[in-house]
C-alpha cells in the first residue's frame, strides 16, 4: 500500500513539474506561446537604465570619415574621444564592410557597416516589393563609433583601436590612453 | 493515541493532496513573464526601461528618443503620448516579426527622456539634433521617433524615423543589431556574409550551410561588384520595402542565430515562419 502511494506522488510530482515547465517556457527552449503582447510600462514608471560595476567600460569615438567621390578614403579624424563606464553594444562576432580590431591582452576584430553609407527612405518603400531604402554615400561623415573595453567578465586591456576598410586598408588608429573618463 | 503506521499513513495523505491542490492551483494560473524588473542597482539619468527583460549585457538593447515635437518629457502626459507611439513601433513593428516574437525575452526595448530634433535638411537627409547618447552607450540600436513628416535616414545604428515606418525601423534595426547587409540590388551596403552573400558562385554553392535553401543567383551592384545570393529572389525584410513587416529568411536567421546565442545563457527559439511566408502576432 505505501508503494502505491509513493507511485502515485511520484507521477504527481512529474505532472507538475511538465505543467511548470510547459507554462514557463523561457529555459526550455520551447517555441514562443503568443497570448498577450508584452506592455511598455506606464509613463510615470521611470526605471532608470542600470550601470555595470566600475571596471566595465567602453570607449566612444567621434571620427570624422573624407573619402572621394570614387569611394577612397582620404582622412579619419578624430573629434573626439572619452571612455564611459556602460554596459556595451554586442558587436564581438559581427561581420561588417569595415573591421575594427582591439589591441591590447589580445588582438580582437569585429565588422561595423560602411559608415559612409546612409541608407534613405523613398517615397516608393512603402510600395510592396519596392528596396527597403536607397543608399547615399556620403563623402563627408561624422561617425560616432561606441567600442567595448571588455569581454563578458574580462577587461581586454585594450591599448590601440584600429580601423580598416573593406579593402583591409587601415584608415584610422589611436592609442587608448590618457582619454577623458566621465 | 494512533498507532505510529496509522499516523505515517495519514501524512502520506496530506501530502498527496497538498501537491493535488497546488497542481490545480498551477492549472489555473496565468503564469506571465515579467518585463518590468527593477535592476537591482541604478544610475544613469536620461535612459529608462520600456520593456525590459534582462540586462543589457544579455540582449538587443533598442533605445527610442524622442523629438522634441512631443514636448518636455518631464510632463507625464507628453512621456506617455511618446511612449504610446513607441509601444505601437513595438507591437506592430518588431513582434510581428516571427523571429523577433519566439525571442522576445532577449529584445530590451528602452526610451530616453532627453529629446532631439529632426527637421528638414539641405540635402537628401533630414538635419538631425541627436540628444547626448551618453546613456545609451550600451544600445545596438537608437531609433529617435518624429511626428513631423519627412524623408528619414539611418546613419550605422542610429535612425530616424516617423511612428508608423515599422519596417524600415526593424529592417534598420536588423543592420545595426546582427549587421544583416541589404539583399536588395543595386545600392546596398554588400560584403561578404555566408549563408546570406558571397563574392563568388562558388562559394555560394559550395556551402553545406545554405543547403536546405540553395538557389544561388548574383546581382551587380551600383559599384561593378558581382554578389551572389543563396535565397535567391525570396522577397524578406532585408530585400524589400512595404508598410507591413516582413520575416527575415533561412540565411538571414542563420546569422541572427549565432548573434542571440552570444548574448547569454538564454535558449535562442528557431522561427516557425520564413519569408516569403506571412505571419503576424495572433
Amino acid at each position: 500500500m505505501k508503494r502505491i502511494w509513493l507511485i502515485i506522488i511520484i507521477l504527481l510530482l512529474a505532472v507538475l513539474l511538465f505543467i511548470f515547465g510547459a507554462a514557463l517556457g523561457e529555459g526550455t527552449g520551447a517555441q514562443q506561446e503568443f497570448g498577450e503582447q508584452p506592455t511598455v510600462v506606464p509613463a510615470d514608471a521611470l526605471t532608470p537604465v542600470p550601470t555595470p560595476r566600475d571596471d566595465r567600460q567602453v570607449a566612444v569615438l567621434t571620427l570624422l570619415v573624407v573619402s572621394t567621390e570614387e569611394g577612397k578614403v582620404e582622412g579619419v579624424k578624430l573629434i573626439e574621444a572619452k571612455t564611459l563606464n556602460s554596459f556595451a553594444p554586442n558587436v564581438f562576432g559581427l561581420s561588417g564592410a569595415w573591421t575594427v580590431e582591439l589591441g591590447g591582452q589580445r588582438t580582437l576584430r569585429y565588422g561595423v557597416p560602411d559608415p559612409r553609407l546612409v541608407h534613405v527612405e523613398e517615397e516608393s518603400e512603402k510600395e510592396e516589393g519596392a528596396p527597403p531604402h536607397s543608399t547615399f554615400f556620403e563623402t563627408e561623415v561624422e561617425w560616432r563609433l561606441v567600442v567595448p573595453l571588455y569581454d563578458e567578465e574580462e577587461n581586454l586591456s585594450v591599448q590601440t583601436i584600429s580601423i580598416y576598410d573593406q579593402d583591409g586598408n587601415l584608415v584610422f588608429a589611436v592609442e587608448v590612453e590618457g582619454w577623458r573618463t566621465r | 493515541m494512533p498507532t505510529p503506521n496509522r499516523t505515517t499513513h495519514t501524512r502520506w495523505k496530506l501530502l498527496l493532496l497538498a501537491l493535488a491542490a497546488l497542481g490545480l492551483a498551477a492549472l489555473a494560473c496565468d503564469v506571465t513573464l515579467s518585463a518590468t524588473v527593477t535592476p537591482s542597482f541604478t544610475s544613469g539619468t536620461t535612459v529608462f526601461s520600456a520593456i525590459r527583460w534582462r540586462d543589457p549585457n544579455d540582449a538587443i538593447d533598442v533605445v527610442f528618443i524622442p523629438d522634441d515635437g512631443y514636448g518636455d518629457m518631464s510632463v507625464q502626459a507628453n512621456r506617455q503620448a511618446f511612449l504610446d507611439d513607441v509601444a505601437d513601433m513595438i507591437d506592430t513593428g518588431f513582434y510581428q516579426n516571427n523571429a523577433i516574437a519566439q525571442n522576445l525575452t532577449l529584445f530590451n526595448f528602452w526610451f530616453m527622456t532627453a529629446s532631439g530634433d529632426v527637421q528638414p535638411g539641405a540635402g537628401i537627409c533630414p538635419a538631425v539634433t541627436w540628444p547626448n547618447l551618453a546613456d545609451a552607450a550600451f544600445a545596438e540600436v537608437i531609433v529617435l521617433l518624429h511626428t513631423n513628416v519627412l524623408r528619414d535616414c539611418a546613419w550605422g545604428n542610429q535612425v530616424t524615423s516617423e511612428p508608423t515606418s515599422y519596417r524600415t525601423v526593424v529592417h534598420e534595426a536588423s543592420h545595426a543589431a546582427f549587421s544583416l547587409p541589404d539583399e536588395y540590388c543595386c545600392d546596398g551596403g554588400y560584403w561578404n556574409v555566408p549563408p546570406v552573400l558571397y563574392t563568388t558562385q562558388a562559394a555560394c554553392t559550395g556551402d553545406p550551410v545554405n543547403a536546405a535553401w540553395q538557389n544561388c543567383q548574383s546581382f551587380n551592384a551600383s559599384n561593378g561588384n558581382t554578389w551572389w545570393r543563396s535565397e535567391d529572389a525570396t522577397v524578406d525584410i532585408m530585400s524589400a520595402g512595404g508598410a507591413v513587416v516582413l520575416e527575415y529568411g533561412q540565411a538571414d536567421w542563420v546569422i541572427m542565430q549565432g548573434v542571440l546565442a552570444g548574448l547569454g545563457p538564454a535558449p535562442v527559439n528557431n522561427p516557425t515562419v520564413f519569408a516569403p511566408n506571412a505571419w503576424d502576432w495572433p
